[in-house]
């Protein structure tokens, strides 16, 4: 039962749009506000570039294999010794990102709705994740375009909320350009958002038309992510200005505090938003915890799915309550930002490269 | 007559040895309504004729008195019925068990199986469990050839067909899997074809308990898998979009397969009236589906741990309508829902005299005396009671019961962790919908998809 069957462009875009909403409400406006003195819009520009040509890379990567397993196929062709040294570094960055996401996720709620609630209860629901990613890949698929109506359509709602009360004199300057980002670490910090396709390109086999699915998907889905993007940043900008909002750890957050409006019968947006969020992250982690698995099972195919998962899960859940206080967690996010790249580009770059090599040697021969 | 008495020599001829009226003497020894008679003698051997009184019509046998003046004897005149077979003690255990009589000669291994079956049943009437607005005003019954007569006269095809088999190494109650040959799920129906054949238990009673027993995976039993209809226009609209129909001999419920998640929601009225009230009405019972599950934890969450989310003056108010209530909102809620559980079981099993009168005591006189008690404020009784309004708009009664249990866990998601809770369990419940299959399909089937059927 559960048979894998083709993924459409459709759900690829869900699960992408599911990424950013999960990831750049609450931490990434205040690292790209930080960033830079010049425009906002332009780091989110160059993001937004970079992210497309690593979704280019793994597009090519995905046409390359040809329907097989990502995994199997690295092994095949570089043997199994280069395969372990080349995807380590994507479990333990994999590994590391759930743990962050998790505790961020919830060191935010502590701090914000649930103050007396111990970490150790909200770490707790990683284990909802994991069950949903035992089930297997169409299982969280289907849960994604559910929860995609559910929870990045109650996101949008709040962005267009959120929109009352932005004066556009406060998001400047617009056109004072400065490349002072390119210096700063929290530009680089930031990049976790933009990189929820490699998740995706994870869960393969795709098929050749489901690769093309794929990159036409994505980049749909890299258009609405930008525009989100630049709501969660914009809106508290427009509404506190640049230099209170350099201020505040989640401007994004506080914003949804500020909202009032006679129409709304809430009073407080920040549950809501973050009831949202949490739907998309709890989707998302469940991606993730699949994509590792799918890596895990590729090189050991001995381990069990679910005993491997469950071990995980616990390795993640423990990591996450060690984490001693968010400052921790910040500098681990400024500091791991050199596995990003290599998850986006470097991974990628030398998979082609060796599967064009192979396949070079094959016609060749 | 001359074709049975050449068939009656045939056994007497070609197994004269056998014992057939000894086993079945044996194997019906205590029955009082076993009847096994000698009927007259046929070439110097006698002629008997078993049956059961309780179920075989015997109007349908004609007996004459011997004409032999020495005697006073009875003879087998005359049979009316379908074609007669041939059984041995086993076959003819069975036929018996079903009503029909068998006639042989004291000595032979094998008899002759008349079927003089006179079925029980009820007549045609309306469904019990869903109420008929429009459409056809007649339900099946527990007949199971009735029941399958009502689909053919709906579906005039060559294209519908339809597979028999026993469940029940006791009850051998049969069991009719119909479907339309042109558009059905094969891998669904071979399926269910292989679950129905292996299946090893002593009875069934129920299509319901059919269900159970075809439901393998023992963890995925809280949502029901298969839609069960007492109405013959809903089966047969189903079977032309590609799904299989499974009639239980004894039971008025038909058994529709694969069902999803939404298929639980419609009903076939919505094809009868106009689309967009359709839509509507589709709407108000998601409506009601959100606020059965979701409303009692919502009073919950926002009197208890997310008081900052609402707006001050309803805060207030709600404070205000609590205020002498001695328990805690969880406690407070809890007590309220399970009270109102206890209503509508009564007013369920009750006989209808009764129910009205229990519903009537228990809804105004016990709601009006808990507020006037400070056990419960004003508000949580609204709340109640639009909860218990909204869980009957459901259209399944299977998939309304499940909605009673499930409002419960989201109130203890609220108590402990308010709103995010909430939300929490109900993505745990998305989680669990989307892992679950219906026989193969996906439970979360998208409603844009067409699901199966005539293209």
């Amino acid at each position: 039962m559960n048979k894998t069957i083709p993924l459409t462009g459709y759900e690829m875009f869900s699960l992408q749009v599911l990424y950013v909403g999960a990831s750049a409400g609450f931490l990434y406006p205040s690292l790209l506000i930080n960033s830079t003195t010049g425009p906002l819009w332009a780091p989110i520009v160059v993001w937004a570039l970079l992210a497309f040509s690593s979704c280019f890379l793994y597009g090519r990567m995905l046409l390359k294999l040809r329907g097989k397993e990502l995994v199997p196929i690295i092994i095949s062709s570089l043997g199994k010794p280069a395969a372990i040294m080349l995807l380590l570094p994507i479990l333990l960055f994999v590994i590391a990102a759930i743990t962050v996401m998790l505790r961020s996720f919830t060191e935010l709620v502590t701090m914000t709705l649930l103050p007396t609630t111990p970490l150790l209860f909200l770490n707790g629901m990683i284990f909802a994740s994991s069950a949903l990613a035992a089930a297997g890949l169409m299982p969280i698929i289907r849960a994604a375009k559910v929860i995609f109506l559910l929870g990045a359509g109650t996101i949008i709602s709040l962005l267009i909320i959120g929109t009352s009360g932005s004066h556009w004199e406060l998001g400047g300057p617009w056109f004072q350009m400065s490349a002072d980002f390119f210096t700063d670490g929290d530009f680089y910090g930031g990049s976790f958002v933009w990189m929820g396709f490699t998740y995706i390109a994870m869960i393969a086999p795709f098929t050749i038309k489901q690769a093309k699915l794929y990159q036409k998907g994505n980049m749909i889905a890299l258009v609405l992510s930008v525009l989100m993007v630049g709501c969660f940043i914009y809106i508290p900008v427009m509404t506190f200005g640049r230099e209170m909002s350099s201020q505040l750890t989640f401007p994004f957050v506080s914003k949804m505090d500020s909202i009032y409006q006679y129409w709304i019968v809430l009073e407080n947006l920040t549950a809501i938003f973050m009831s949202a969020t949490m739907l998309c992250l709890l989707l998302v982690i469940a991606l993730k915890l699949k994509a590792l698995m799918s890596i895990m099972t590729g090189i050991w195919p001995k381990v069990s799915i679910n005993w491997g998962l469950a071990v995980v899960t616990v390795i993640i859940y423990i990591a996450a309550e060690l984490i001693p206080e968010w400052r921790d967690l910040e500098k681990w996010v400024f500091n791991s930002y050199f596995l990003r790249f290599y998850a986006m580009f470097v991974f990628p770059g030398i998979t082609l490269a060796g599967l064009h090599f192979k396949q070079r040697k094959a016609g060749g021969a | 007559m001359s074709r049975l008495l050449t068939n009656l020599h045939r056994l007497h001829t070609e197994k004269g040895s056998g014992r057939l009226f000894e086993e079945l003497n044996d194997l019906f020894k205590d029955s009082f309504d076993y009847v096994c008679t000698k009927i007259g003698n046929s070439c110097d051997n006698e002629v008997y004729l078993c049956y059961f009184a309780t179920l075989s019509l015997n109007s349908r046998l004609h007996f004459a008195f011997d004409e032999d003046e020495s005697s006073l004897a009875i003879r087998l005149k005359e049979y009316e019925g379908t074609p007669i077979s041939e059984g041995d003690t086993k076959k003819c255990e069975l036929a018996l068990c079903s009503g029909s009589a068998v006639l042989f000669l004291r000595g032979s291994a094998t008899g002759l199986i008349l079927d003089l079956q006179e079925v029980q049943q009820r007549s045609l009437d309306s469904p019990f469990t869903e109420t008929v607005l429009q459409g056809p005003l007649y339900a099946f019954n527990e007949n199971l050839e009735v029941n399958a007569a009502l689909i053919r006269q709906r579906i005039r095809t060559s294209q519908l067909k339809a597979w028999e088999t026993t469940v029940g190494r006791s009850t051998n109650t049969r069991i009719f899997v119909i479907y339309c040959a042109d558009v059905v799920d094969e891998s669904c129906l071979a399926q269910v074809k292989k679950l129905l054949t292996e299946m090893d238990v002593e009875g069934i009673q129920d299509t319901g308990e059919l269900l159970r027993l075809l439901d393998k995976k023992r963890y995925m039993r809280l949502f029901p898998k298969a839609i069960l209809t007492e109405r013959p226009d809903r089966v047969t609209s189903d079977l032309l979009r590609g799904k299989l129909t499974i009639l239980v001999d004894g039971s008025p419920f038909a058994l529709v397969l694969p069902a999803v998640y939404t298929d639980f929601w419609h009903s076939p009225e919505d094809s009868y009236v106009n689309p967009y009230v359709s839509v509507f009405q589709n709407t108000l019972r998601f409506l009601a589906m959100t606020v059965n599950l979701v409303l009692p934890a919502f009073y919950v969450a926002l009197t208890s741990i997310n008081v900052d989310v609402n707006r001050l003056e309803i805060s207030l108010a709600a404070a205000a309508s609590r205020e002498g209530v001695p328990y805690p909102v969880f406690i407070e809620t809890m007590l309220m829902l399970i009270m109102i559980d206890f209503i509508t079981e009564a007013g369920t099993r009750l006989p209808k005299a009764i129910s009205s009168t229990v519903t009537m005591v228990g809804g105004v006189v016990l709601g009006q005396a808990i507020i006037q008690a400070n056990i419960v404020s004003n508000l949580l009784v609204i709340i109640v009671a639009a909860t218990a309004i909204a869980n009957f708009i459901v259209i399944d009664y299977q998939m309304g019961l499940v909605q009673r249990v499930l409002k419960y866990f989201t109130v203890v998601g609220a108590a402990v962790a308010g709103v995010l809770g909430i939300v929490f369990c109900l993505a745990c419940l998305v989680f669990y919908l989307s892992s679950l299959e219906s026989f193969g399909t996906p439970y979360l089937t998208s409603l844009l998809p067409r699901k199966g059927g005539r293209k």
